[in-house]
């Protein structure tokens, strides 16, 4: 049975597309077959960072849902993106391709039913593990039904004052939506704070559990989204705690 | 003559509403009257740099956007709150935190020109010399129109890959509008990049004006949103660079 993990957050900018590639591509590293949906309507970001061009996109998530697609048409194999003989699978399906139509499908509005039979059907065509679906931020229509379909939620904030109070919305949501586990990913942690301290202090504020808490990483910056961290540092203690995020979600 | 400057971006993330924050109080630090407007509606966050929170928020933009109020009753004077001694003042007119009032601008949407008007009457009715409008991200009908009628347009970006064209596609716009004064600023740039090349590279490529380019700091993030970075650090070097950018912006 393949299981369905979304990634929220309240705040835009907090590096969900970064986590969700990389927790993605550890996980097929491991021998798992993954797909990522690029639900960030507003501003995919998952084609740049698996290197997918426009061009490159016949068939893509807004495609689906105006029903001119199934969903697993619009998935591309990746997995060579995370280099030679890899035991698992990666798949992505971009949140729109060269057609530019993604103002006109928010308009349109989707349902919970298409995109949670889209979410199956994807999964028995390709014999997924796990479905990663990366989502816009905030708390909107779109974001509510991913977070309604999604067996695991994960939702990443920093430790800026900007976010506490939307991030309890997004897990009292998750609540309402009977979500089985939601857990927080606390990202970019400054330097020099005791992680393990910061993740007691976000156990306690939220009464959540919390998957990792990642530093932030000057690598990761300078990398940005020229390439998968992961892939570029496969033994740096970040990219151990990015399987950590994995384990926990599944 | 009163100004309008408004800070954009393409992308959240970028620091856009604590620059507008940190300059705005250098404004005001100078004696100027300065307003800043929260027009993220869908994702208020600058009142939490003033240290406002939801019980001392008497209206909001949503209110005067939806006829309850005049605007400049939405106008929260934060001077004090400072706690810096500014010779001028700072008037903060705040997006609604409450989830039930962000919702409803999801699902009803606003009058846009509602918002043009309110403008005038907040720059009228305060006496300002300046209105900082901290801009919803992207490119739609409210920030269109906010870039429209400003004097001054600060672009945030970072140095990743995900704003580049993004924030091409807005200097553009920029241009096409007319907008008078028209600056970059490049931030949270990792430690590895040489700013002043970064600022040379961002320059050549989009053919315009970089007010600064801000280094990731430790300190700032930190920070976190708590407060106005440079009343906390007066001397820092990037409280240096944001007084290089409101002088540009304000000209």
């Amino acid at each position: 049975m393949s299981k369905t993990i979304s990634i929220h957050s309240f705040l835009r900018g907090v590096g969900k597309s970064h986590i969700v590639a990389n927790v993605a591509s550890v996980l097929a590293a491991q021998g798992k077959r993954v797909a990522v949906l690029d639900m960030n309507i507003y501003a995919p970001t998952l084609n740049l960072l698996f290197g997918l061009g426009s061009l490159d996109v016949k068939n893509s998530l807004t495609d689906y849902l105006f029903g001119r697609c199934t969903l697993d048409s619009a998935a591309y194999d990746i997995t060579s993106s995370l280099g030679a003989k890899q035991k698992g699978k990666l798949y992505v399906v971009p949140a729109e391709g060269r057609s530019g139509e993604s103002a006109l499908l928010l308009r349109k509005g989707f349902t919970v039913e298409q995109l949670g039979e889209g979410a199956h059907q994807l999964a028995r065509a390709l014999n997924l593990d796990v479905l990663l679906i990366d989502n816009g931020a905030g708390v909107n229509q779109e974001t509510m039904i991913s977070i309604a379909i999604a067996d695991s939620l994960g939702v990443v904030l920093r430790l800026d004052k900007k976010d506490y109070q939307g991030t309890s919305l997004v897990l009292e949501i998750a609540k309402e939506l009977s979500v089985p586990h939601a857990s927080l990913i606390v990202n970019q942690a400054p330097s020099d704070y005791d992680l393990s301290e910061v993740k007691t202090k976000v156990i306690k504020a939220y009464h959540s559990d919390v998957a990792a808490v990642l530093p932030y990483s000057s690598e990761l910056a300078t990398l940005a989204s020229d390439a998968l961290f992961v892939v570029k540092y496969p033994n740096h203690a970040l990219t151990k705690l990015f399987k950590q995020v994995g384990e926990k979600l599944m | 003559m009163s100004k309008i400057i408004s800070i954009h971006s393409f992308r959240g993330g970028t620091g856009k509403s604590n620059t507008c924050a940190n300059v705005t109080t250098l404004l005001a630090a100078q004696g100027m009257r300065v307003g800043v407007v929260d027009t993220d509606i869908q994702s208020p966050g600058i009142h939490v740099l003033f240290g406002m929170e939801e019980e001392d928020m008497k209206h909001s933009l949503n209110d005067y956007l939806w006829g309850k109020c005049k605007i400049e009753e939405c106008a929260h004077d934060v001077t004090a709150s400072l706690k810096a001694n500014l010779s001028g003042k700072v008037f903060l007119i705040p997006s609604s935190i409450k989830a039930g009032e962000i919702a409803r601008v999801l699902r009803e949407g606003y009058d846009v020109g509602l918002l043009n008007d309110g403008f005038r009457g907040l720059t009228d009715a305060l006496n300002l010399d300046v209105l900082m409008i901290d801009t919803h991200p992207g490119l739609n009908e409210e920030t269109l129109l906010s870039i429209a009628i400003s004097d001054a347009l600060g672009i945030i970006m970072r140095p990743d890959q995900q704003d580049y064209q993004g924030t091409g596609v807005t200097v553009e716009i920029a241009r096409k509008l007319d907008v008078p004064r028209l600056f970059i600023v490049v931030n949270k740039i990792p430690p590895m990049y040489n700013t002043d090349e970064v600022k040379a590279r961002v320059e050549k490529t989009y053919n315009c004006q970089v007010a600064a380019a801000l280094p990731h700091s430790d300190e700032m993030m930190t920070l976190a949103s708590a407060g106005i970075f440079v009343l906390k650090y007066p001397d820092h070097q990037v409280t240096q660079a944001y007084k290089v950018v409101a002088e540009k912006l304000a000209g």
